[in-house]
């Protein structure tokens, strides 16, 4: 029964943190876009946006 | 446990930062002679990174936060999924209906504008009308939780914040309107995203780590351990998915992000923003859920004093300026969204595309009717969230338009056969139908109750076959959405009546599905939709 609620306690702390595990996924995502755009438009000399 | 507050000097400071870092952005791009289309659509060529985190910004707002961790604590730990996971995939659906429009009319700057060139001006002004509302009841939410938020952290007042961040978003937004306000969203993006990487695990170590799981569990009953939750499902996750639909398709916000990316981008976009939001909310969700576990009880017994609770309890001030700046930056991405969204829809569907003759709107005129309405929507967003007059019933009208509203867009923009009749009659019948069972104007009891029932069922045909059919085309939605109805049928019947709100969420979808295909069946002739790329263009041909 207790190994049970440690199982359940392991599980749910994955559960909790694979958001923001994810969220960073994302973020560097939208970073590293973000430069290559920048540095491609910089490079053609036209703005961004 | 006492609840740290922010000093004066530092909230000012931290205030400064963003606003003011926010408004130097935006002094970068700003141009003298700034293009009425560019106000509107930033050039229609804006790369993958600006456009996915603008449209995650968009999607993320304050009350989004909150409610997923309300979800959290009032359902357990299947709250945030029925919150959060819905609210993502429907970016996900829509995404295939986006790329449709954009390539029937690729300049276009509304989903009204391009109603008004498909059906004529009463179909266009309904969504205007109701874009309109609900982008000044979005501004409104906005500032009431900012004002919340500043009183709660800051030794500011409600009304004080309120002002700051209505007058700090039009700073910023006002001059160049789309270009700003999604080149600012990056950047609050980034400071979201990075709050939320480093908040979430800290407040959950913290408040006791893994610990909270084992010691916290007798403070659950059986259905909010569940991650299979009925309670859940039926009361949060059906309603939202429902709500949320609507939302994604009616909303001239999300609609102005498909006119401004780059068509190429359309997909990469839309993925990125539904992983993106989803993991934000969900991850903010799961505070609701430590606060379950833990037996916090919400500042005043409102669940919304939740998130801000827990930050307050937990973190220091370091910490507590980040997740400041986390729901900070949420309202501005949202209301500095919404400004732009009130500004092109009076630019282009009350001014561009009614008053003006065809052909000789005034682009400068048309940028000073933008910059005005965005003062405009500012200062009465500011008296009602100042007066905190009661906003809910125009959240549920804004929410029954769009609702009802879905099947007749989505249709108009594939069968040349729908109409302006259909479309109208379908929209009208579908919002009589809402508010005759969300209002309780009709018992649902007996043959009523077996009417609606049927209804509903067809409504969930719909909303399955909807999202089937943008991905896979008509045969595989409408077999889709048989197959859900047939599937939801005999536990649906005698038993979704007794869950009024969704109730009338499913009838506006089956009603206006049911009268959009019967009328539009009776039209004789097609519609050439290659007249919408001629009706909808640009209004400035100067630079852009």
């Amino acid at each position: 029964m207790l190994e049970a609620v440690d199982m359940m306690s392991y599980w749910m702390t994955a559960y909790v943190l694979v958001w923001p595990a994810l969220v960073a996924v994302v973020l560097s995502v939208l970073v590293l876009s973000f430069i290559r755009e920048w540095r491609a438009a910089r490079k053609e000399g036209r703005a961004m946006i | 446990m006492d609840l740290q507050q922010l000093s004066l000097p530092l909230t000012i400071c931290l205030l400064a930062v963003f606003f003011g870092g926010t408004f130097f952005v935006s002094l970068q791009i700003g141009r003298k002679r700034e293009n009425a289309d560019s106000y509107m659509n930033a050039g229609s060529k804006v790369g993958f990174g600006i456009s996915a985190a603008s449209m995650t910004a968009t999607w993320i707002w304050a009350a989004s936060l909150y409610a997923a961790a309300t979800s959290g604590y009032t359902f357990g730990i299947s709250g945030p999924l029925h919150y959060g996971l819905w609210g993502a995939l429907m970016i996900l659906f829509i995404y295939p209906f986006g790329k449709r429009i954009r390539s029937l009319a690729p300049d276009a700057h509304s989903l009204a504008e391009i109603l008004h060139a498909r059906h004529g001006s009463s179909s266009q002004l309904i969504l205007a009308g109701s874009n309109i509302v609900g982008s000044i009841l979005s501004l409104v939410s906005n500032y009431i939780a900012g004002g919340v938020l500043i009183a709660m952290l800051t030794p500011l007042s409600f009304s004080t914040g309120i002002l700051i961040i209505a007058g700090g978003v039009l700073l910023y937004t006002l001059w160049s309107g789309l270009r700003a306000s999604i080149l600012t969203d990056f950047i609050q993006v980034c400071a979201m995203l990075l709050a939320v990487v480093i908040l979430v695990p800290t407040i959950f170590y913290l408040a006791g780590g893994p610990d909270i799981f084992r010691d916290g569990r007798s403070n659950l009953n059986q259905q909010q351990l569940s991650f299979f939750s009925s309670d859940a499902f039926f009361n949060q996750g059906a309603p939202y998915i429902a709500a949320v639909l609507a939302y994604a398709i009616g909303n001239q916000t999300i609609a102005q992000r498909l006119f401004a990316v780059r068509p190429d981008k359309i997909k990469a976009t839309f993925v990125t923003a539904t992983v993106g939001y989803g993991a934000t909310v969900i991850g903010i969700g799961m505070l609701g859920v430590l606060a379950l576990y833990l037996g916090i009880e919400p500042i005043d017994g409102d669940v919304n004093n939740l998130v801000p609770q827990l930050a307050a309890s937990y973190l220091g001030a370091g910490l507590l300026s980040l997740f400041f700046i986390l729901i900070i930056g949420a309202m501005a991405s949202t209301a500095d969204s919404d400004l732009s969204a009130l500004s092109s829809i009076v630019m282009t569907d009350i001014y561009g595309r009614n008053i003006a003759r065809p052909g000789k709107a005034n682009p400068r005129l048309m940028l000073l009717l933008g910059r005005l309405t965005m003062i405009a929507s500012t200062g009465l967003a500011v008296y009602i969230a100042s007066n905190r007059l009661n906003i809910l019933e125009l959240l549920v009208l804004v929410g029954a338009i769009w609702g009802a509203l879905v099947f007749p867009v989505i249709a108009s923009f594939y069968w040349p056969k729908v109409s302006n009749t259909a479309f109208s009659v379908a929209v009208l019948g579908a919002l009589v139908s809402f508010f005759a069972v969300r209002f309780g104007f009709v018992a649902l009891t007996g043959d009523t109750a077996l009417l609606t029932d049927v209804l509903s069922v067809i409504g969930v045909g719909v909303i399955a076959g909807l999202m089937a059919f943008g991905f896979w085309g008509a045969r595989v939605g409408i077999l889709t959405g048989v197959a859900a109805a047939t599937m939801t049928a005999p536990f649906g019947i005698g038993f979704l009546h007794t869950y009024p709100v969704l109730t009338a969420s499913l009838l506006a979808y089956a009603v206006s599905a049911v009268l959009c295909v019967g009328i539009s069946l009776l039209r004789p002739d097609n519609f050439d939709f290659g007249r919408l790329a001629r009706a909808t263009g640009r209004f400035d041909i100067t630079t852009n």
